[in-house]
């Protein structure tokens, strides 16, 4: 593990967004909007703790993200010969990536998914698996706010009540309120919910960048389960698509619209890295 | 079965095996001993089927070996996308348990049958399907199931005892696949012109309709499709050319007989091959246990004429 300062990740960001919409825009494929919203977090995380987490992406649309976060984390850290996630991303046969996170793109990917629902108790029997045999490393499970009305989420809640001592894990909500049928309330029920299960819980801008290390840090310094509810922003580091429902799965409809956001890009970030 | 296999399992765990036992709210008294002696391997994890099989999706991630334990429909039909995708689709490597076999609970009805739990738990590959009929035999299976380090097992439990069996087969001459594989009985080569194949303990209700006993030969009790696949093998030795086999497999979808079948006894056209099973359909109603395989039979036949078009 290396500390990674805050302008450092906001500069991967930057450079993985614009992967995000330039294989999007090339495969015709991919989920811009909630890929945005979580990459502001998934460059925190694979910046630091690479090699000692095991990371469940329940909201597995988002994989694009991921997988942008990863090609640029490989660059950083040298490695090479890894970029075939991104060069075969929308190619479902043979040996390419589906629009779902597949666990042959990482080592650290622990779950091949794509359906809502399954990744919160998935990663709470890893959680408990790590404890039994007293592996250190951190679960990071990730699902959106709109997939937590699944049934299993409040199952799942029940389960952690049962393991809380014992599943050293990090569930984290992409809160970005963008559902089509979106009713406010699920995050904040699932905040109470482990309030008064007593998991440590928190709730940060989904692109606070220090708020999400030290978090973290701090995840990363217990024993226990905790929740952090990251209330995002849809398509976020590109001002037209904040929070449009379009961008769910939307893509530039041309070359001249793909130029544009590129533009936007490189506009946002140059803003995010002054201030 | 079930305390046969508890007791294996018991066993594991004191001598330091990697497994768990995940129950469902169900036999917790039966596993009092593991749940408190083991209890971080031994969990009754509450009435949350999906998420247990998730839950142990994520416990053989790392090589634990889950076993869950639950009624038959709440962890094979519920929780099917759980086990395609969880288990299955990501090769993490479970044991399903389940307590009472397809229509053991005929009078809970139909909430409480899984017709299709073979069919679908077989339809995605990578899972090995067991019907054993006694105590002796479940433990067999088990043990197979945990020491295969490839595919994902179930372990379909029945209620049928003993008794119901002797009386169903009281008239024939049954043996086991163990007892004929071991060479422990005695055949005659070349002499057997008819074997019946009992796939399982729900085909004991059917060896006791005598309709649907064509032959005058051995009856074989196997209790996986595999099991099949031997006798088959057996029989190009040991049976007589134009033999006639039949298999009584309540549950198995025919297609996977069909397969099962063709694949055996390629090259052996000789060997004509009567199929009894039951129309799904007909189990949506509830039928007292016994009378459904007398009232819903279908018959198939491989390799020559329909002698048992009930």
């Amino acid at each position: 593990m290396k500390p990674v300062s805050p302008g450092e990740i906001l500069e991967f960001a930057l450079k993985a967004r614009r992967l995000v919409v330039e294989v999007t825009h090339k495969s015709g494929t991919g989920h811009i909007g909630g890929s945005l919203s979580i990459l502001p977090f998934l460059t925190c995380l694979y910046a630091e703790y690479r090699g000692i987490i095991q990371v469940v992406l329940s909201k597995a649309h988002a994989s694009i993200g991921m997988y942008a976060v990863l090609d640029v984390i490989d660059e950083v850290e040298g490695r090479v010969g890894s970029t075939r996630r991104l060069d075969t991303y929308g190619k479902s046969s043979g040996s390419g990536f589906h629009g779902h996170i597949s666990k042959k793109a990482d080592d650290s990917i622990a779950l091949s998914a794509g359906s809502l629902g399954h990744g919160l108790p998935f990663a709470i029997g890893l959680g408990v698996c790590n404890y039994l045999r007293k592996d250190n490393r951190l679960v990071v499970v990730i699902v959106g706010d709109g997939e937590i009305q699944e049934g299993t989420t409040w199952e799942s809640l029940l389960l952690l009540q049962k393991f809380n001592k014992s599943a050293k894990m990090l569930i984290v909500v992409d809160n970005n309120s963008s559902q089509l049928s979106y009713t406010g309330f699920q995050a904040r029920w699932l905040e109470m919910l482990a309030e008064d299960i007593g998991i440590e819980k928190r709730r940060i801008a989904g692109h606070d960048i220090e708020g999400i290390q030290v978090a973290l840090a701090d995840a990363m310094a217990s024993s226990s389960a905790s929740l952090l509810l990251l209330d995002s922003i849809k398509g976020y580091g590109i001002p037209s698509m904040h929070n449009q429902e379009k961008w769910h799965a939307g893509k530039p409809a041309d070359s001249r619209e793909y130029e544009d956001i590129m533009d936007e890009i490189e506009l946002f970030g140059k803003g995010e890295t002054e201030e | 079965m079930r305390d046969a296999i508890f007791a294996e399992i018991l066993k594991d765990m004191q001598s330091g095996r990697d497994v768990a036992l995940l129950l469902g709210d169900l036999g917790i008294y039966q596993a009092n001993k593991m749940l408190s002696e083991y209890a971080d391997r031994a969990f009754n994890l509450g009435i949350l089927e999906p998420s247990m099989i998730s839950f142990a999706g994520g416990l053989a991630h790392v090589g634990t070996l889950p076993i869950v334990y639950s009624i038959t429909p709440f962890i094979t039909e519920r929780v099917l996308e759980q086990i395609k995708l969880d288990v299955l689709y990501n090769k993490n490597r479970v044991i399903l348990l389940s307590a009472g076999g397809t229509c053991d609970y005929w009078d809970l009805g139909p909430t409480h049958h899984a017709p299709c739990d073979v069919a679908l738990l077989s339809a995605y590959g990578g899972m090995d399907i067991y019907l054993p009929f006694n105590e002796q035999e479940a433990q067999i299976c088990y043990r197979r199931a945990v020491e295969n380090d490839k595919n994902s097992s179930y372990i379909r439990l029945s209620t049928v005892s003993g008794d119901e069996m002797k009386s169903c087969y009281d008239d024939l001459d049954v043996i086991s696949l163990c007892d004929l594989l071991s060479k422990e009985i005695s055949l005659p080569k070349g002499q057997w012109e008819s074997i019946d194949i009992d796939l399982g303990p729900d085909s004991v209700y059917m060896a006791a309709d005598k309709r649907l006993r064509p032959g005058q030969g051995i009856t074989v009790r196997v209790n996986s499709l595999a099991n099949i696949e031997d006798i088959l093998a057996w029989c190009k030795g040991n049976a007589k050319p134009g033999s006639t086999i039949t298999v009584r497999a309540p549950f198995v979808p025919p297609i996977s007989i069909i397969e099962t079948c063709s694949r055996a006894t390629r090259n052996n056209a000789d060997i004509c091959i009567n199929m009894y099973y039951v129309e799904n359909k007909f189990l949506d109603r509830v039928v007292p246990k016994g009378d459904y395989f007398t009232l819903a039979l279908k018959c198939m036949q491989m390799g020559g004429r329909c002698r048992h078009d009930i």
